[in-house]
């Protein structure tokens, strides 16, 4: 474990579950302070290595590191330090707003009531309306509430906007930001929906099949991993390009997505692409996880 | 327990009372107006009519409290936030396992005082006792109470019922813990419960022995075994040769199926649990 400074550390992290690897050898770092993007399908495995970072579950091997803290042997202290929201987060219907507020606060000699106050003020939420009466965006919103009142180091959201529609996600991501910005919290943040990952995060990683398949800055995956068109009569030996993780035809073209695309060049020789296409997020997450790796075949 | 400690059981205790405190007050109708009606009518005598009511009535709703709290959390999706708070499982299941007994001990008391109530109402006739009670009760625990106030045969009844359906209540709260639904735990609390019927009956008359009358090794140990059944004392009551040990089963059934059961929990809150629970 190289990184001093990070809050998050995963080393050789493995869980199946009745036979089937769930996580196959996770190895992980988000260093202090960062917006940490965590990326993978459904059934990735996301849920479950937060699960185990809260202390949850038990991997079969491998140790991390919360702020410092162990949560498999410290549970009850790495999540009194963690601001943790869930996805599709069901809280009791039964209780009032401010009954919930009083009652999770109990759990965390850390809490700041002022700093409760001032969010559910800014959240727009009524402190005596009924949980169970609240719209989904409200749900959320309270539920981010209560994972930043004890004034976490390290704030793990697990697709949070999950089921939200758009004008709520905007409104809840908008609160998230406005509150993180400037505070130096650590925030892990897990989603399927790229679009809202990639203008706040500094640094990603995705998951696929219980593998990291990369971890790395957004402006560095943005850097060199480009798609590059040629034109289907240009013999390219695509077996030769180094990090290749797409390929498609069409329209008499040849499209191919590289990990790296100084080292492609340099393998290219003197083949020139037709041109060099930058890629986002969304596009450069399809390639690692759908990407053809293969030639197709003429025809 | 530190303060910090004790504010955090007293708030799960409060949630667990909000939430299951309708199962006490259904339960506890249930239970009362079963035994204070048929107490009040006096067509059988008392001790047969705590048996009846505290028997089937009493584990029905003994399953009723053990299945509910963590399966209901469980189907309606609220565990999944409980159990992130940073509270230990242990802590958590020791709450919900208290209130449920906490419940079933209440239960059981107003229904018992609705029946001296009852019994208070009919000027405590003594009961028309049948001819072959003096037979049945002469030699065992029981028939101390042939000759007691009714009050008191009840209590004595009321006292082995709470102790004996306790003893039924923890091993079957930790094991219906593992159910996602409450239709799941409560077919499985029933199952349970009729495999602990079934074993209690190999105590009764005839047991140790097969049908050809000589008593086997088997049969001996079967019979044997059924001293460890949480429901034993009701049978041993009745039995010349354990009727005077009763308060000592009594004693070692709730060492055996709730002061053991609590303590592996308390001891063990990490792995064990969520290993079994698996969440």
């Amino acid at each position: 474990m190289s990184n001093s400074n990070a809050d998050i550390r995963i080393e050789g992290l493995r869980k199946s579950f009745g036979g089937r690897d769930v996580l196959r050898d996770v190895n992980l770092e988000v260093p202090a302070g960062s917006i940490f993007g965590f990326l993978g399908l459904n059934g990735a495995g996301k849920t479950t290595l937060i699960r185990i970072l809260l202390g949850l579950l038990q991997p079969d091997a491998g140790r991390c590191l919360m702020a410092g803290i162990d949560p498999l042997t410290q549970p009850i202290e790495a999540r009194r330090r963690i601001g943790y929201m869930a996805e599709n987060q069901v809280m009791y219907g039964w209780m009032r707003v401010n009954e919930l507020i009083e009652w999770v606060a109990l759990f965390y000699p850390a809490w700041d009531a002022t700093l409760a106050e001032d969010l559910l003020q800014r959240m727009r939420l009524d402190p005596s309306q009924k949980v169970g009466a609240l719209s989904k965006g409200q749900t959320s919103r309270l539920a981010l509430l209560l994972a930043l009142s004890h004034r976490p180091k390290l704030v793990i959201l697990d697709d949070p906007t999950l089921g939200l529609d758009p004008i709520a996600r905007r409104d809840l991501l908008r609160d998230m930001i406005g509150h993180l910005q400037d505070q130096g919290i650590t925030v892990f943040f897990s989603s399927h929906l790229l679009y809202e990952i990639e203008p706040i995060c500094d640094r990603v990683a995705i998951l696929h099949e219980g593998r990291i398949l990369r971890c790395a800055p957004v402006d560095e995956l943005r850097e060199n991993i480009k798609r590059l068109v040629f034109q289907s009569s240009q013999y390219i030996d695509t077996s030769k390009l180094p990090g290749l993780l797409d390929i498609q035809s069409y329209d008499g073209q040849l499209a191919v997505t590289v990990e790296d695309v100084d080292a492609t060049r340099r393998a290219l020789g003197p083949i020139h692409p037709l041109r060099e296409v930058d890629l986002n997020l969304d596009e450069i997450f399809e390639a690692y996880v759908t990407g053809r790796r293969e030639a197709p075949h003429a025809g | 327990m530190p303060a910090n400690g004790q504010k955090i059981f007293r708030a799960l205790l409060r949630k667990e009372w909000q939430e299951q405190r309708w199962r006490f007050f259904l339960g506890a109708t249930v239970l009362s107006g079963l035994l204070a009606g048929l107490l009040r009518a006096q067509i059988i005598p008392n001790g047969e009519a705590a048996l009846l009511i505290y028997g089937p009535v009493g584990l029905v709703m003994t399953i009723f409290l053990a299945m509910g709290s963590v399966a209901s959390e469980r189907a309606d999706h609220t565990w999944e936030f409980l159990t992130v708070q940073p509270v230990s499982r242990a802590r958590l299941l020791g709450t919900k396992w208290a209130m449920g007994l906490a419940l079933l001990a209440g239960i059981i008391a107003i229904a018992t005082t609705a029946g001296m109530v009852a019994m208070a109402s009919r000027g405590f006739r003594r009961l028309p006792e049948f001819e072959y009670e003096e037979i049945r009760y002469r030699s065992n625990f029981f028939h101390l109470l042939t000759g007691a106030h009714p009050i008191q045969t009840i209590g004595v009844f009321a006292l082995v019922a709470t102790i004996s359906l306790a003893c039924w209540y923890t091993p079957l709260f930790f094991l219906l813990t593992r159910a996602k639904h409450e239709f799941t735990a409560a077919l499985g609390g029933i199952f349970l419960t009729i495999a602990l019927l079934v074993w209690l009956i190999q105590l009764s008359a005839g047991a140790s022995t097969d049908f050809a009358g000589t008593v086997s090794f088997y049969h001996a140990a079967l019979s044997c075994s059924g001293l460890l059944n949480p429901l034993s004392p009701a049978v041993l009551g009745f039995s010349e040769n354990f009727a005077p040990f009763l308060p000592v089963l009594l004693l070692a059934q709730v060492g055996l199926w709730i002061v053991l059961p609590v303590w592996l929990v308390g001891r063990n809150s990490g792995r064990l649990i969520q290993k079994w629970m698996q969440t």
